[in-house]
């Protein structure tokens, strides 16, 4: 009798266990802040989506924070300031501002916060870097252009914002590049600060300047597609070739129509992805390069339908 | 109180089926009551989560407004050229500033403080410029002396109507311009709080990183520290002036999402039983429903148990027969299990024990008639018989009467006595005997006493067992006689009282004591002396071999005489007492 009782005892306490989670705040292993130049271009929102999946697979939280315009370099500041504060686990950075942000990257330091630069190198500090080659992507530019460049040989460039490494990277890769070539010259650069309506005037001032430019070199896609825009609107007769930098939709599909001649492409999702992985990583304390390159390609009119279809086999063809 | 076997069988069939409905019921319940409640903290946590997203992209949206506030330039040279009296000016600023506010939902307002002209600004249409005296409205400069990235619950006291609000203020310089981008707490309530749970079910909360509930359904409880008291089985909602305690576990669940932007926790607090009222409603439901099921089962319950009782039952029914002496009862056996088998053993053992007994009377039997046997007469009786006639006939021829009559009841004596060798002969033929027998003693023992006979001549033809009451005249010859010396009157009566045999021997002697009658009845079944050598202790036994109870010798005595008196039925059957 007092086993049988015994036993319903037991039966009673195992049905009566309580004090189960259900599903509270799921800790994640570490919160990744990351303050980067703006989200007003496809570019920027891949990184983003980039940034957020590999967040999910490494259960790590990240808290994106960046300024309404690339150019807003104070605003950036203020950002930084604040996500300091917040005292995150490590920090991906791409500067507006490449050569003055020595003082944000004092505060980093200070606050024992591991800085990573993403995209945009800083040009000092001596910081971990995870984006594209951008001396690569002018060289790639350089050497399209001024391969087809037959007639008058002049190339110019529309650059992003100036104090930013990674336009001013890529200028300096397509000079170089171009020195290479005897018969070839760069006309100019002219400065956009990464802004659509602001490529379009630049185009306007090439084409009043030197009507027979043969091929123009944006750095970035935004820029390229403003001036794309230029050459349709503007009625002219001679159309030098274009090429782009980053890889979204749209200027895949100018590509495709041939309004771009080529562009060189960087996956900004697989910068967000790569980055947020390099950050883990670092924060296991696992070993890691100084810098990680993603890749860049350059993209023509009968190589860009192959890639229109790997990314939308991979996003669903989400940008 | 006492069961029988049947309603043992009965109740154990009940007790054992509801024990374990009840058990799976309870085990059922609770199983469910954890599925329901994780399935619904699962759904309630993802509402949550997506709730909580929604909400940060308007928070955030304030804090960039905020920002860029804090570095346009066009802000920055409408608030140098303003100079605190210009309502023109006053009024661009205020059209400014709500111009930048459209890009926030559930905007309250916008603030620009201005401490050099002790004003606020307000992106608001009718209270565009604000008197703000130094001191008033500390929140202002002391959160733009914080900054952040979490925005900080104030009760603005700037505007007429005091609310709550979210606000982001902008850092700036000890006595520089402030803008403060303020969010409209109750329309972030009922914009993202109050839509989560259409049910009802549950209370939400949105808790700041410092424990300070910054929203909620019931205004009053803003302000105040959330504080989660685990406690099972605790039902605590202690509201003491600045704190709220929820009693985690037993009777609530909480759930909480955070996020990393603000550091806000939008908190969830369920009623556990309200969840589950319906399951629980079901249970009882089902309780009952079991309850009344097993009532119902109980009949056919019933039926089984005595379909299995029956075997039971005969086996008692035939063992009580054997107990009362029925010994040719026997068990039905149908079946080969356990009560079949005690069935037959039972039925063995009945009839061994039947064998057992009759082999037991058979052989007492036959001790007895040995006994008997053994009282029979040694000498042949023709060899006596033609011994004593030649010696009468020589007496009579001798011319001694006396001598010859005394020889004629001495052959007649004998012949009646070894002539029947039955055990039973009729009363006529017993008190023949007996005349003989008195005969010849009186011939020895001259006059000392005298015998009288009162026969009743219905009880003649009666059967009584041979030489029983003559041993009791030879006792009364022997015994009665007088110490006076008188002759002894002896008599002998024979009468038939309904059914029972009177036979009396009475002496009316000097009577004999108890001990003397008890030595009497108890001396020897068996002596060498006398006529027959058959004592009262054999009659008395042989008259109980026959009878039973129904016969008796009872002596009874005083100082006038004894008298002994044999009863037995009577029968003119000679062999109806044989054994």
């Amino acid at each position: 009798m007092k086993r049988l009782i015994g036993i319903l005892l037991l039966l009673s306490m195992l049905s009566g266990c309580a004090g189960t989670e259900y599903g509270a705040a799921q800790s994640a292993d570490f919160t990744i802040g990351v303050v980067v130049k703006g989200m007003d271009s496809p570019h920027w929102l891949d990184v983003r989506s980039g940034l957020s999946d590999a967040a999910r697979e490494n259960n790590v939280n990240v808290l994106v924070l960046y300024p309404a315009k690339e150019d807003e370099a104070d605003e950036q500041a203020h950002m930084f300031r604040d996500l300091v504060a917040r005292a995150p686990d490590a920090i991906l950075f791409a500067p507006c501002d490449s050569e003055n942000c020595g003082e944000l990257i004092d505060l980093a330091a200070s606050a024992d916060i591991p800085l990573i630069t993403i995209d945009t190198a800083a040009n000092e500090g001596n910081l971990p870097y995870v984006g594209a080659d951008n001396l690569t992507i002018g060289r790639m530019a350089a050497t399209r252009l001024a391969g087809q460049a037959k007639q008058s040989g002049k190339l110019a460039v529309i650059a992003g914002v100036e104090t930013q490494s990674s336009h001013a990277d890529r200028v300096e890769g397509f000079r170089l590049t171009a020195e290479g070539y005897p018969d070839v010259t760069v006309a100019g650069v002219y400065r956009a600060d990464s802004d659509f309506q602001r490529a379009m005037d630049c185009m306007e001032q090439i084409m009043r300047e030197h009507p027979d430019v043969e091929g123009v070199f944006c750095t970035s896609a935004v820029m390229a597609l403003g001036a794309a825009e230029q050459l349709r609107a503007g009625g002219y007769t001679n159309k030098p070739r274009i090429v782009g930098v980053d890889t979204q939709d749209d200027a895949l599909a100018a590509l495709r129509t041939g309004v771009l001649d080529g562009l060189v492409t960087q996956d900004g999702y697989e910068c967000g992805y790569k980055a947020v992985g390099y950050a883990v990583s670092m924060l296991r304390g696992e070993s890691i390069a100084d810098r990680v390159y993603i890749d860049t390609t350059l993209q023509t009119q009968g190589t860009v339908d192959e890639l229109i279809e790997a990314r939308a086999a991979r996003k669903g063809g989400q940008t | 109180m006492k069961l029988g076997f049947r309603a043992k069988v009965l109740l154990a069939i009940a007790a054992t089926t509801m024990c374990a409905s009840i058990l799976i019921g309870v085990i059922y319940f609770r199983q469910s009551q954890r599925e329901i409640e994780s399935n619904y903290m699962q759904a309630l946590w993802r509402t949550m989560s997506v709730t909580m997203s929604a909400l940060d992209e308007n928070v955030r949206q304030a804090y960039d407004t905020a920002v860029a506030l804090n570095y346009d330039e066009t802000l920055a040279a409408l608030t140098a050229q303003y100079d605190g009296t210009e309502v023109e000016q006053g009024l661009e600023l205020s059209g400014y500033l709500r111009q930048y506010g459209q890009r926030v939902d559930n905007l309250r307002n916008v603030y620009l403080y201005l401490p050099a002209h002790a004003q606020t600004i307000t992106s608001e249409e009718y209270h565009a410029v604000e008197p703000t005296a130094a001191g008033t409205n500390t929140w202002l400069t002391d959160g733009a002396a914080q900054g952040g990235l979490a925005p900080r619950l104030v009760y603005d006291g700037i505007s007429r109507a005091p609310v709550y609000m979210l606000s982001y203020c902008s850092r700036s310089g000890a006595n520089a311009p402030v803008v403060s981008v303020n969010l409209d707490e109750r329309r972030l309530f009922y914009q993202y709080l109050d839509e989560i749970d259409a049910d009802g079910t549950g209370a939400f909360y949105l808790v700041d990183s410092t424990g300070t509930i910054v929203s909620a359904t019931n205004q009053r409880d803003i302000g105040r520290l959330f504080a989660i008291v685990s406690g099972v089985g605790a039902d605590v909602l202690s509201g003491g002036q600045d704190e709220l305690a929820v009693a985690d576990g037993a009777e609530r669940l909480v759930a909480a999402v955070r996020s990393p932007l603000t550091g806000f926790s939008l908190v969830s607090v369920s009623d556990r039983r309200a969840l589950t009222a319906s399951l629980t409603q079901q249970r009882n439901f089902i309780f009952g429903f079991l309850f009344l099921v097993v009532l119902a089962m109980l009949v056919p319950a019933y039926h089984m148990a005595g379909r299995v009782y029956a075997p039971v039952r005969q086996l008692k029914d035939a063992m009580q027969k054997v107990s009362e002496g029925d010994l040719s009862a026997r068990a039905e056996v149908h079946s080969t299990d356990e009560i079949g088998q005690l069935g037959i053993g039972f039925n063995e053992m009945v009839c061994q024990i039947e064998s057992l007994i009759d082999d037991l009377v058979s052989e007492q039997m036959q001790k007895k008639e040995a006994e008997l046997e053994a009282l029979q007469y040694q000498i042949t009786p023709h060899f006596m018989y033609n011994t004593l006639n030649s010696i009468k006939y020589a007496a009579i021829l001798q011319g001694n009467q006396a001598v010859g009559d005394q020889l004629t009841a001495f052959i007649e004596l004998l012949q009646a006595s070894i002539r029947r060798s039955g055990a039973f002969i009729t009363v006529r033929d017993e008190t023949r005997m007996v005349q003989n027998y008195v005969k010849l003693q009186q011939f020895r023992y001259a006059d000392s006493f005298t015998v009288a006979y009162d026969l009743s001549p219905e009880a003649e033809n009666c059967c009584v067992p041979r030489l029983i009451l003559q041993p009791l005249v030879e006792n009364a010859i022997l015994h009665g006689q007088k110490q006076s010396g008188e002759p002894c009157r002896i008599t002998v009566s024979t009468a038939l009282v309904t059914g029972t045999l009177v036979l009396s021997v009475q002496d009316a002697g000097d009577g004999m004591t108890r001990e003397q009658i008890g030595l009497l009845m108890q001396g020897q079944k068996a002596g060498k002396g006398g006529f027959s050598g058959i004592g009262i202790p054999n009659i008395i036994e042989r008259l109980r071999l026959y009878y039973g109870d129904a016969a008796s010798l009872q002596y009874t005595s005083s100082e006038h005489g004894t008298k002994a008196v044999i009863l037995l039925p009577a029968t003119t059957d000679p062999e109806a007492y044989i054994i």
